[in-house]
């Protein structure tokens, strides 16, 4: 804008000095002519004074027309700086006026160029060849570039017309942006920290089931020769179940052996009754015998006394034989009964016995076994609950590592910011040096509303749509 | 250790202190130079995680405030900041620091560097 400013003001200066600078020559020219004839009495110094005078009257008067151009250039450029100055009211209006009155100036401004141009030519086909008409040629010269110059500020005036608007909408959108910025700060800082909070209370745990497992480990470990030590305890187990069974397999040897006693002694019972029967059948034959003899010997009278005594002694004998036999048959009977009793009690009793034994022992092999596997089972468990936690503390290295980037993406947006705070600054400067010009910010085209209804769209997380809300409030 | 964490940003000092926590020590924590300064006098400080861009004072101006308390200037500090320039390093090293370190780091560096300034 200053550039702007200062070629304005040389454009206003070199229109005044070539409006006076014809006046000068003019007056120069006519002086130094009278001083000719006054001086020299010559006849052809007198033409050559005359001409020179009629040549300076003649460029007085182009020049004089040059000048009311001039005079319409300063006039032209009153109307703009008033047009410029109703841009500050209404930019669009102003637009539609600035528009026609700029081309009028650059026209303006063009006509000068191709005038002096003109009287360059002019100068030209009057073989103007003389320190006048050089001068003269100059001042042309001179009147040519400042009115380039002219043209092309009036066209960048043009566009600063609607660039302190464009400017204005632009430093607008600056605290949109600063806030979303600090709601990236903010969001990542509230996520960082509850992952550490939450990963704190995975560590601490894990560090605490690390610490567990290897006093589990300790304890499970065959390595460990305690006798309370749960591997010592369970082999300890498989040698008792080991030892029960032998004890039960022969408790049913014996048993069977026994069983097969009692068998025989069963039979040899049998085989008694049976001599027994045979004692009762002897003693009944004798009774008989005795009888028969008894009756021989009453027959034979009192030769046959002695023999009746010895017949009366069988017969006391064959009656205690039978008594005595019938009272062992009851005996041996009762015996065999018991016996009987005793064998079939015996092997009910102890076979329940040994089954119950026998499965008490199958399940204490389940168990022992449920139990080793069980034992394993926690081993590995508590094994890989141990790797498990040395490899989460390895993650939590990388994992802290990562979460660093929360801070390092934080720096990174303050200098972002410091970027765009000069950025706002030096659009601040701009705006502050188009009012210094005479331009003001005007009537900016878009309401906080046209911003919300063009930016929601383009903010893709929700909730950053708060932040028209949040820069209203601000602003009111 | 009693190991005083200084650093503006809440989430790098949640990190260092969940690093050195984990190791049996004790971490305080202050949000920039002026704060630290404040806790130094009213607990025994072993060691000084520091770090350089703060507001209210930084980590340099921390340095140069704690190089003229001579009850202080036997705690080592390390500087841990993202900013790795040579200039930086120099001028936080020859104002007493014992180690610099650079944002990210790792857990077990840091641990290794705590280790070597203070045996």
């Amino acid at each position: 804008m200053g550039t702007i400013k200062s070629m304005r003001i040389q454009v206003k200066r070199n229109q005044h000095f070539i409006a006076l600078i014809p006046l000068y020559i003019f007056l120069c020219s006519i002086l130094a002519a009278l001083m000719l004839l006054w001086v020299i009495n010559s006849t052809l110094v007198r033409i050559l004074a005359s001409i020179i005078i009629i040549s300076s009257m003649m460029s007085f008067l182009s020049i004089l027309k040059y000048r009311s151009v001039v005079t319409k250039n300063d006039q032209f450029l009153t109307n703009e700086k008033k047009c410029l100055s109703k841009t500050l009211e209404d930019r669009n209006t102003l637009l539609a006026d600035l528009i026609p009155a700029i081309e009028l100036l650059i026209k303006e401004d063009e006509a000068i160029k191709i005038a002096s141009n003109s009287t360059l030519a002019a100068l030209k086909m009057h073989g103007a060849d003389t320190p006048v008409y050089d001068r003269l040629r100059q001042f042309a010269n001179s009147f040519i570039i400042p009115m380039d110059s002219s043209i092309s500020t009036i066209r960048g005036l043009s566009f600063s017309s609607s660039a302190t608007a464009r400017l204005a909408e632009i430093e607008r959108r600056i605290p949109y942006v600063y806030e979303i910025l600090k709601r990236v700060v903010l969001h990542t800082e509230q996520a960082a920290l509850t992952l550490i909070e939450n990963f704190s209370n995975i560590f601490e745990n894990t560090d605490k089931a690390e610490t567990d497992a290897h006093e589990a480990l300790k304890s499970l470990s065959s390595a460990n020769n305690s006798e309370t030590s749960l591997d010592m305890l369970i082999r300890k187990s498989y040698d008792t179940v080991i030892g029960s069974r032998t004890v039960i397999n022969d408790f049913l040897h014996l048993n069977r052996e026994n069983g097969e006693r009692v068998k025989k002694i069963s039979e040899l019972v049998t085989k008694s009754e049976e001599l027994i029967i045979g004692i009762e059948d002897i003693a009944e034959r004798s009774k008989l015998i005795a009888f028969n003899m008894a009756v021989e010997s009453a027959k034979i009278g009192d030769k046959g006394r002695g023999f009746k005594v010895i017949v009366n002694e069988l017969q006391r004998l064959n009656t205690q034989t039978t008594g005595f036999a019938r009272d062992i048959m009851s005996i041996v009977k009762s015996f065999r009964i018991y016996n009987q009793e005793l064998m079939d009690q015996w092997l009910v009793k102890s076979e329940s016995l040994t089954e119950k034994v026998k499965d008490d022992s199958d399940q204490a092999e389940l168990a022992l076994n449920a139990l080793t596997h069980s034992y394993e089972l926690n081993g590995k468990l508590f094994r890989s609950v141990s790797e498990s936690a040395i490899g989460v503390n390895k993650s939590m290295s990388e994992i802290l590592q990562s979460l660093q980037f929360q801070d390092i993406t934080r720096q990174q947006i303050e200098g972002a910011e410091s970027f765009i705070k000069e950025i706002h600054e030096g659009i601040l400067e701009l705006e502050t040096q188009f009012k210094n010009l005479g331009y003001s910010t005007g009537k900016i085209s878009d309401s906080y509303n046209t911003i919300r209804s063009t930016y929601t769209p383009k903010l893709k997380v929700t909730s950053d749509h708060e932040i028209f809300d949040i820069i209203e409030r601000r602003n009111r | 250790m009693n190991i005083l964490n200084v650093d503006d940003s809440m989430t790098m000092r949640k990190i260092v202190t969940l690093a050195l926590k984990g190791q049996g020590h004790t971490v305080l924590e202050a949000e920039n130079g002026k704060l630290a300064l404040d806790i130094l006098p009213t607990q025994p400080i072993d060691a000084i995680i520091l770090d350089i861009n703060m507001p209210v004072m930084n980590g340099i101006e921390f340095l140069q405030a704690i190089k003229k308390l001579p009850v202080f200037t036997k705690i080592p500090i390390i500087v841990l900041t993202t900013q790795g320039e040579d200039a930086l390093k120099d001028q936080a090293l020859s104002l007493g620091a014992k180690a610099f370190m650079i944002k990210p780091f790792q857990k077990d560096d840091l641990l290794a560097t705590l280790k070597k300034i203070c045996p």
